[in-house]
């Protein structure tokens, strides 16, 4: 062998492909990469809520629920910027973005106690959560403004928008109910007031199918929970529900005597009216004004008194102030008074119609020339209160008159007054009467009449005496004679008497007679054929001596 | 035929008639002296009116009565009154008074004593007859009074007399000595009145 045989050089061949060795890490990268992938497609997109308040919610832990189901997770919680607020970033699940809508309304679900009872007691196990209410819109949304209640009505409800106003002095509340004779059709929404006109706003939702009740002619009244009419059919009472006694509601129909109207199918603004019956009042929209000008006290008449005529109600007193221009000083002595009046032609028979009103009040007017006058009547003796009554004035004729550019209704005194008037003119001739020399007169007639009737008295009670005697004298002298009749007779029976002692003897001979007849009879009563057959004699006991 | 009946029922009717036995009459006051008719103007004492008398219901019959035993009454048939019982006794308890009495008169009538009358005398009887004991009673009770004063005390008596023979006669004899005894009795009420008086 040779040592110094050379080795061959080891002959190096670069490597023209990757090692695959490095398939193990790639594969890895790879399904890392799409874990990665996988796991933050599937999150659903982030949304932020505003809410006044984040009690009850916990990061990480709150859910967010449509219908107990949950659809997103509360992620963070933090202050805004103004620290007024709470933003609360949850994150919805993915398949569940479509709950995403410009008007989806979010709310926190906490146990609470309102007017239609205790709600969400399992959050006190579970903690709060929040719940969604989807929206109808077509537009996506990712920051909502939380609701800190439950909404009244939950977004998508079918149904119709409206809006209620009223200048009562008892406003609703949110959540109020609607009622259509006695059942709830829908709740009140939302309530603004606006100070500027002294009006509360309503938003109202009416249900469907509910919503076609409503209609052009439709009135809403508030339902006071208690009602009391007192008529002359006696008294009634009314009630609404439990819950519109507690809290209050709203009520509305279509008033009798209209026709049904059309239906709305829009938001519009409906009249909230205190009660049913203030609908009647003030149904008729279009009126004239008048003015009565009185010289006599108008207590008791207030704003709202009907005005009548004949007993039918055709408008209603409208200002019982005196502040008129023309009025300058109300002590003056000469000063009358106004009353301002509506009358409605609507009540008259005519059409509740603005064009109707120039016929309405020419007509007026000429009656008022031929002696339509208005007088003051009390309506109620226990309260007082009064109400204008327009009546004729035969035979008078009158020229118009203007007060403030209103057309004046002549004045008749009312009937109380002139009553009290008559009253009053009677006394005034009593008291003028020259009553003392006939009350003097009389005195002295009276006494005299005394003294006629004592003497009157006196004579009666001799002519009784008179008569008495007389009659006893007749009566006595008969007595007598029947006295001395039966004297006779007593003699004639009198002992000694040979009558008497007939009867005596017959007396004695008939008790002898029947002394004889006693053992006949005794022996007969025991043995009744001993007359015939003898009966066995026995001889009489006879008594023994010592 | 007719005439045979009616005599065959003659003979029949008179041959079942019995003789009767021979009834006796007994009178109280046969042995007194009747009293002659006295005027009131001869009379200067008081007049004591003596009242009918009144006899328990057994007693007022014409047979006497005996009692035998305790509770058991017999009437006898053959042995009877007189005169009714309650005249008999009136009699009797009138004589028997005037008799012992000097101070007041009695009588039974008051017809004609009607200014002098005193006093009334009541007497009721209740028993008059003789017992199976051989006694002869009379019990009863008598009070005198004032007419118009109303003042009546009565006083209550019982007498009983020894039947020392049989019969009837002997009886009545006994019951008219008890009636005597009785009148005594009343004067002594009446004197005994008086005098508290």
């Amino acid at each position: 062998m040779n040592d110094e045989e050379t080795l061959n050089p080891a002959q190096v061949t670069p490597l023209k492909t990757i090692s695959k060795v490095w398939l193990i890490p790639i594969v890895a990268i790879l399904i890392g990469s799409w874990m990665i992938f996988v796991h933050f497609n599937s999150k659903g997109p982030l949304i932020r809520i505003n809410f006044e308040t984040a009690e009850g919610i916990i990061a990480g832990k709150t859910k967010i629920k449509l219908k107990n189901v949950d659809v997103g997770l509360v992620e963070l919680i933090e202050l805004s910027k103004n620290l007024e607020t709470v933003i609360i970033t949850a994150r919805i699940n993915k398949h569940d973005i479509n709950l995403l809508k410009e008007d989806s309304q979010f709310w926190v679900v906490r146990p609470r106690i309102g007017n239609s009872g205790i709600s969400g007691l399992g959050t006190l196990f579970s903690g709060a959560y929040i719940e969604v209410a989807p929206g109808t819109s077509d537009d996506k949304n990712s920051s909502f403004v939380g609701l800190e209640n439950e909404p009244v009505t939950a977004s998508g409800t079918k149904g119709l928008h409206l809006t209620l106003e009223s200048g009562a002095f008892r406003s609703l509340n949110i959540g109020d109910q609607i009622l259509f004779h006695g059942i709830e059709v829908g709740r009140i929404e939302f309530v603004y007031f606006n100070p500027k006109e002294r009006k509360v706003y309503y938003d109202a939702f009416i249900e469907s199918p509910y919503d076609d009740l409503i209609t052009s002619n439709t009135k809403f009244w508030e339902l006071n929970g208690f009602e009391v009419e007192l008529s002359a059919d006696g008294i009634q009472v009314q009630t609404g529900t439990l819950e519109t006694m507690i809290s209050g509601g709203v009520s509305f129909d279509v008033p009798n005597n209209m026709p049904p109207g059309d239906i709305i199918s829009e938001r519009k603004v409906f009249t909230v009216y205190p009660s049913k019956n203030s609908i009647y009042e003030n149904q008729y929209n279009h009126s004239l004004q008048f003015v009565l000008l009185f010289k006599d006290s108008i207590r008791g008449l207030k704003p709202g008194a009907p005005v009548e005529y004949r007993g039918i109600k055709i408008g209603n007193v409208t200002r019982t102030d005196i502040n008129y221009p023309e009025i300058s000083n109300v002590l003056k002595k000469d000063t009358l008074i106004p009353v301002m009046i509506n009358i409605e032609p609507g009540r008259m028979g005519f059409e509740d119609t603005e064009n109707i009103l120039p016929q309405v009040k020419n007509d007026l007017s000429e009656l008022i020339s031929r002696g339509l006058r208005g007088g003051l009547s009390l309506g109620n003796l226990l309260t007082g209160s009064k109400y204008i009554e327009l009546e004729y004035d035969e035979g008078v004729n009158t020229k118009l008159q203007y007060f403030s550019s209103y057309l004046v209704i002549p004045t008749l005194q009312g009937q109380f007054i002139q009553i009290m008037n008559k009253i009053s003119k009677i006394m005034d001739k009593l008291y003028s009467l020259p009553l003392e020399p006939v009350i003097s007169t009389a005195d002295q007639t009276l006494k005299q009449l005394t003294m006629t009737l004592q003497e009157f008295g006196k004579t009666s009670r001799q002519l009784e005496i008179l008569l008495k005697q007389s009659t006893q004298q007749n009566l006595v002298a008969s007595i007598k004679n029947s006295l001395e009749a039966i004297a006779k007779l007593a003699v004639d029976f009198s002992e000694g008497s040979l009558t008497h002692e007939e009867f005596q003897n017959t007396l004695r001979f008939m008790k002898k007679t029947l002394r004889e007849l006693e053992p006949l009879l005794r022996q007969l009563n025991q043995k009744p054929n001993s007359l015939i057959f003898s009966s066995q004699k026995n001889n009489d006991v006879e008594p023994k001596g010592q | 035929m007719r005439k045979l009946l009616i005599i065959l029922s003659i003979f029949t009717l008179l041959s079942c008639a019995s003789s009767s036995e021979k009834v006796r009459y007994y009178s109280l006051t046969l042995n007194e002296t009747p009293q002659l008719n006295i005027i009131q103007s001869d009379i200067k004492n008081p007049v004591i009116i003596v009242e009918p008398v009144i006899l328990a219901r057994f007693l007022r019959q014409q047979g006497l009565v005996f009692q035998s035993g305790n509770y058991e009454l017999s009437t006898a048939n053959y042995n009877r009154w007189a005169e009714p019982l309650e005249e008999l006794i009136a009699k009797k308890v009138v004589q028997e008074l005037n008799q012992k009495s000097s101070r007041y008169h009695f009588e039974k009538q008051s017809g004609q004593w009607r200014n002098n009358v005193k006093l009334h005398l009541k007497l009721e009887i209740e028993k008059f007859h003789a017992t199976d004991a051989s006694t002869a009673i009379i019990a009863g009770r008598y009070w005198f009074y004032e007419k118009n004063m109303g003042n009546k005390t009565p006083h209550n008596f019982a007498f009983s007399k020894k039947l020392t023979a049989d019969g009837y006669l002997h009886t009545v004899e006994k019951l008219a000595q008890a009636l005597s005894q009785l009148s005594e009795d009343m004067l002594h009420s009446i004197s005994k009145s008086t005098q508290e008086n």
